[in-house]
C-alpha cells in the first residue's frame, strides 16, 4: 500500500472510530450531537430554517470550508457511514458503469430539503447519513424493539442498495454528498496580480441550472402546503420541550436520537407509527415513573438541527411540553382531599378552586407557571390518571 | 384629641359603671354570688365608641395545669398531667369532649402508621381506642396497618369515663377569650360562660384549641393560613338500600363506613376560607346545611335509595387549619424525608399511603419538644394542629393522631414543669420521655 493510501485508511479509521465514540453510549451524550452538527447539509438547511445561530452550528464550519476547497474530501476521508459502505461495495464493483445515467437523487433531495428549510420545514434531514450512523451505533432505539426494526429497516435499505449497486448511496443518493457537491461550486479565486476582486464567488462556467432553482422552490412550496394543512385533526403527539408548533418540529427534526439519549429521566422514546409516517422516528414524550426535571435542559442542548429550541431552566415554561388536563370524575380532590399533584409540582402551578355550583373543589393550573413537566401526573393515584398532559400548542 | 380614651371620657364610664354597679346591687338577693358570677356592668356606648368597663375578674380556679380545648389533644394532655398528679383544669367550649373528631364527624383515625404498617402514634390516644373495642359499634377497622373508624358518641363517652377516673376538673360550655399576662409570662386565661366572664389562674397554660386561641391572645408569635372549610354529615339506612332496583353505579356522595351498620360519614372538601373570620363562618355554616340537605335528595331520588335519610350534620364545622404557631423547634418535610431524629422527641406521626407518595416518604416524622413551645411567650405550651410546622406537612400534623400524642406530651410537660418549677422550656427533657414511655407512648 503506498504512502498516500496509508495516510487515507489511518485517516478514515480515526474518523470512524471517533464518530463511533461520540455517538455510542460511551462516552456521556454532549458530545454526539456535534457529530450530526458536522454536516453541512444539515447546518445549512437548519441555518436556513431557523433562521438563527447556534454555537453547535460551528462544527460544521471546518467540515463546509474543507469541501470548498476539496470537493467530497468528506466522503473520502471522514464519512463513517461511506467507510462501512465500501466494504459492502466490493462484492459487486463492476456495475459502476451503469451509475451515470442514474437521476442525481441525493441532489433533489439536499435542493427539496433546502427550499422546504426556506419555508421553515427541512423536512428530509433524516436522510443524512450521519443521521443514519447516529441511529445505528447510539442506540436511540435501546427501550423499544420497534424502533430498532426501523432503524435497522433504513440501515438494510443503505447496504442492499450499495450490493446491488456499489457506491450508488453515495455517488447518486446520499444529499450529503450532493451538498458537497454544491459547495464545490464555490471556488476560492485565487488572487492573480491585476485582478480587482478575491475570496468566494460562484464558478460561472458551471452557473446555477434552472432546475435547481425550480427544486428549491418546490421544496419550499410543497412543504409550505403539506405543513400548514397536515396537523389539523390528528391526535396530537407530545413532544420534547422547545418543540414548539408540531409542522415546525417535525420538519426540523432529523430524527438523529440524540435527544433521546440526553434525556436523563428517559421520558423520550422514538414514535414507531403511532402519529403517521411524518413522525416515524421522532421523540414522543411518555411520563411514567418520572418527569421532566425542573433544571434539566438536555434534550434542547442535544438537538443538533434546533429542532428543540434551547431555552434557559428558568424560561422552561416557554419551551412548555404541554399542559394538564383534569378529568374531574376521576380525581379524589374531594373524596380523599388527595392533593398529591399540588404538592408535587415543581413550579407550584396547581391549586384548588371553588366550583359553587358543583359544590366541590377542583384543581386549577396556572398557566404562565407550568411547562408541563409531568410531575403532577407521575404522582396521580388514579388509574387511569385524573391528570395527564397533553399537548397545547398547533 | 387622640383615638383613645380622653380623661373626661374616662370619668364618665367609670361613673356609668358605677352607677349602672349600684343600682344593680339593689337587685341582688344574694351579694355573695355576685363575685363568683363574672356579670358585670354592661358595656356603654361613649361618644359613638361601645365601651366596655374595667372590672376585676372573679378567679374560677387556680390550679397548677390549666388545659384549653377538649378535642384529642386536650383531653390527653389533661389525662397525662393528672397521672403525673398534677392539680388539673379542662376547658371545652362545647358540652362535649373530642373536638373535631367526635363533634366534627372526622371519625377517620389517619396518619397514626408509618411505612404503612408500624403503629406510631399510641399513648393515651391508642387507650382511647382500645376502650371502644370493648363497647358495642365502638370503632371498626381496627388491625395492624389499618385505618379505624370511630363513633362519635361511644368515643364522647369514654372520653368522660377517662376524664372522670383521671379526676380531672371539667369545665364545659366554657370559650377561652383571654390570656392573662405578667410580661412575657402567661398567668392564666379568661373565660367567657353563662356564668360570665371568669379569669383561671394556673402555673402552666397548654393550649389545645386547635386554633391556637390562647397563644394568639397571649401574643405569642405564630403564622394565619387559609384553608378550606367543610361540614361533615352522616347519613343512615344505607342497609335499607333496595338492590334489586338500584343501579349498578351507586350514586356520589356515599361517604365511608362507620361501625354502626348502614351509616356512613360523608366528607365535606368546602371552599378555601378564614376559619377566624365569624362571617366566614356562618356564611358556610348555612351554605354547607343547605348543600347537605340537597345532596341528600339527590341520593333519595336514586331508585333503591329512597329509605336513605340524613341522620345529622356535625356540630362542630370542619375547620382544618387557621393560627399556626412559630415555635422554638418545628416539623418540616426536610426533616421527615430524612428521617431526622430528635434528642427531644416528644411524639412520633405517620403518613398515610397517599400522604406519604405526596411527601415522598413513608416513614415516621418525630415532633421536636420545641414544636409545642412558643419563642415569645413563657408557660405556655401548645398541642394538637397548631404546633409548629411548615405548610407541607400541614396535611399530616392536622390528623388526629398527631392530636393526641402531641397532646399527650404537651401535658405531662405541663406537669413536670409546674411540680419542678421551672419553665416548660427549660424542663429535663429525659424526664419528660421517660414519663410518656411509660404512659404508652411511642417515641421512635
Amino acid at each position: 500500500m503506498d504512502n498516500k493510501r496509508r495516510r487515507r485508511l489511518i485517516v478514515r479509521c480515526g474518523f470512524l472510530v471517533a464518530a463511533t465514540l461520540l455517538v455510542a453510549p460511551i462516552l456521556p451524550w454532549r458530545t454526539s450531537p456535534y457529530v450530526l452538527a458536522s454536516s453541512p447539509f444539515v447546518t445549512l438547511c437548519s441555518l436556513v430554517a431557523t433562521r438563527s445561530i447556534r454555537p453547535m452550528m460551528l462544527a460544521a464550519v471546518p467540515v463546509l470550508v474543507v469541501c470548498v476547497l476539496a470537493r467530497r474530501w468528506f466522503c473520502r476521508y471522514a464519512c463513517p457511514t461511506g467507510w462501512l459502505l465500501e466494504h459492502v461495495d466490493r462484492v459487486r464493483s463492476h456495475r459502476r458503469a451503469g451509475l451515470v445515467r442514474w437521476p442525481r437523487f441525493g441532489l433533489w433531495i439536499a435542493l427539496l430539503t433546502l427550499g422546504g428549510a426556506c419555508a421553515g420545514y427541512p423536512l428530509l434531514l433524516w436522510t443524512d447519513p450521519l443521521a443514519v450512523f447516529g441511529n445505528v451505533v447510539g442506540l436511540p432505539w435501546r427501550d423499544s424493539w420497534a424502533a430498532g426494526v426501523l432503524v435497522a429497516a433504513v440501515a438494510l435499505f443503505i447496504v442492499a442498495l450499495t450490493a446491488a449497486w456499489p457506491r450508488a448511496w453515495c455517488r447518486k443518493v446520499c444529499p450529503l454528498g450532493a451538498t458537497q457537491d454544491l459547495l464545490a461550486r464555490i471556488r476560492l479565486r485565487r488572487r492573480r496580480a491585476g485582478q480587482a476582486d478575491a475570496g468566494f464567488v460562484f464558478d460561472r462556467r458551471r452557473g446555477i441550472p434552472r432546475r435547481s432553482v425550480l427544486a428549491v422552490a418546490v421544496g419550499a412550496v410543497g412543504a409550505n402546503v403539506a405543513f400548514r394543512r397536515s396537523d389539523a385533526d390528528r391526535a396530537k403527539p407530545l413532544r420534547p420541550p422547545g418543540a414548539m408548533s408540531e409542522a415546525r418540529f417535525i420538519g426540523l427534526c432529523a430524527r438523529c436520537g440524540n435527544c433521546v439519549r440526553a434525556c436523563p429521566e428517559r421520558l423520550l422514546s422514538p414514535d414507531v407509527g403511532r402519529h403517521g409516517i411524518v413522525s416515524l422516528m421522532t421523540p414522543l414524550v411518555e411520563f411514567r415513573e418520572t418527569y421532566c426535571l425542573k433544571e434539566c435542559v438536555a434534550c434542547m442542548e442535544a438537538c443538533p438541527t434546533g429542532a428543540l429550541v434551547r431555552f434557559s431552566s428558568d424560561r422552561k415554561v416557554q419551551a412548555s411540553i404541554g399542559k394538564p388536563v383534569i378529568n374531574r370524575e376521576r380525581c379524589l380532590l374531594n373524596a380523599t382531599e388527595c392533593r398529591r399533584c399540588i404538592a408535587a409540582c415543581p413550579y407550584e402551578a396547581l391549586r384548588t378552586q371553588w366550583d359553587a355550583d358543583a359544590y366541590e373543589a377542583v384543581l386549577a393550573v396556572d398557566p404562565t407557571r407550568c411547562p408541563g413537566c409531568g410531575a403532577c401526573e407521575v404522582v396521580c393515584p388514579t388509574a387511569p390518571k385524573a391528570i395527564v398532559v397533553r399537548p397545547s400548542r398547533c | 384629641m387622640s383615638d383613645g380614651l380622653s380623661r373626661r371620657d374616662w370619668m364618665r364610664a367609670l361613673g356609668g359603671s358605677g352607677i349602672g354597679a349600684g343600682l344593680g346591687s339593689l337587685y341582688l338577693s344574694n351579694p355573695a354570688a355576685a363575685d363568683t358570677r363574672g356579670v358585670g356592668p354592661a358595656a356603654g356606648i361613649v361618644n359613638g365608641k361601645v365601651i366596655q368597663p374595667q372590672r376585676e375578674l372573679p378567679i374560677l380556679r387556680r390550679t397548677e395545669v390549666l388545659v384549653v380545648g377538649g378535642g384529642p389533644a386536650g383531653v390527653s394532655a389533661a389525662i397525662a398531667a393528672r397521672r403525673c398528679g398534677s392539680t388539673v383544669v379542662l376547658v371545652e367550649r362545647y358540652g362535649h369532649f373530642g373536638g373535631l373528631w367526635t363533634g366534627g364527624l372526622v371519625l377517620l383515625v389517619i396518619g397514626h402508621l408509618a411505612n404503612g404498617k408500624t403503629q406510631v402514634s399510641r399513648g393515651i390516644g391508642e387507650e382511647m381506642m382500645q376502650r371502644l373495642e370493648k363497647l358495642d359499634r365502638g370503632i371498626c377497622n381496627r388491625g395492624p396497618g389499618k385505618d379505624p373508624t370511630v363513633d362519635a358518641e361511644a368515643l364522647k363517652y369514654v372520653m368522660v369515663e377517662m376524664v372522670t377516673e383521671a379526676g380531672v376538673d371539667v369545665l364545659l360550655h366554657c370559650w377561652a377569650v383571654d390570656a392573662i399576662m405578667d410580661g412575657d409570662t402567661i398567668k392564666g386565661a379568661v373565660f367567657e360562660s353563662k356564668s360570665g366572664r371568669q379569669a383561671i389562674l394556673a402555673d402552666v397554660v397548654v393550649d389545645a384549641t386547635g386554633d391556637g386561641d390562647v397563644c394568639g391572645a397571649a401574643g405569642a408569635e405564630h403564622e394565619r393560613r387559609i384553608y378550606h372549610i367543610g361540614l361533615p354529615c352522616r347519613i343512615g339506612n344505607l342497609d335499607r338500600v333496595d338492590r334489586a332496583k338500584a343501579p349498578s353505579k351507586p350514586p356520589k356522595g356515599l361517604g365511608h363506613i362507620t361501625p354502626i351498620d348502614g351509616v356512613n360519614w360523608v366528607n365535606m372538601h368546602g371552599p378555601d376560607a378564614d376559619g377566624l373570620d365569624v362571617t366566614a363562618l356562618s356564611r358556610l355554616e348555612l351554605a354547607h346545611r343547605k348543600q347537605i340537605w340537597k345532596a341528600v335528595q339527590a341520593i333519595r331520588q336514586t331508585p333503591g335509595y329512597e329509605q336513605v335519610y340524613l341522620m345529622e350534620t356535625a356540630p362542630q364545622l370542619g375547620v382544618r387549619i387557621t393560627r399556626v404557631l412559630k415555635g422554638v423547634g418545628s416539623i418540616t418535610h426536610e426533616d421527615h424525608r430524612a428521617g431526622k431524629t430528635f434528642p427531644d422527641v416528644v411524639a412520633v406521626g405517620g403518613v398515610t399511603g397517599g400522604d406519604g407518595a405526596r411527601l415522598g416518604c413513608n416513614g415516621p416524622w418525630q415532633v421536636p419538644y420545641g414544636a409545642l413551645l412558643p419563642r415569645n411567650v413563657q408557660n405556655l405550651l401548645a398541642a394538637g394542629r397548631c404546633i409548629s410546622f411548615d405548610k407541607q406537612m400541614t396535611d399530616v400534623v392536622r390528623l388526629i393522631p398527631n392530636c393526641f400524642t402531641t397532646g399527650h406530651a404537651a401535658g405531662v410537660a405541663a406537669a413536670v414543669s409546674a411540680k419542678d418549677r421551672c419553665r416548660p422550656r427549660d424542663v429535663e427533657i429525659a424526664k419528660v420521655q421517660r414519663i410518656l414511655r411509660d404512659q404508652g407512648a411511642f417515641l421512635g
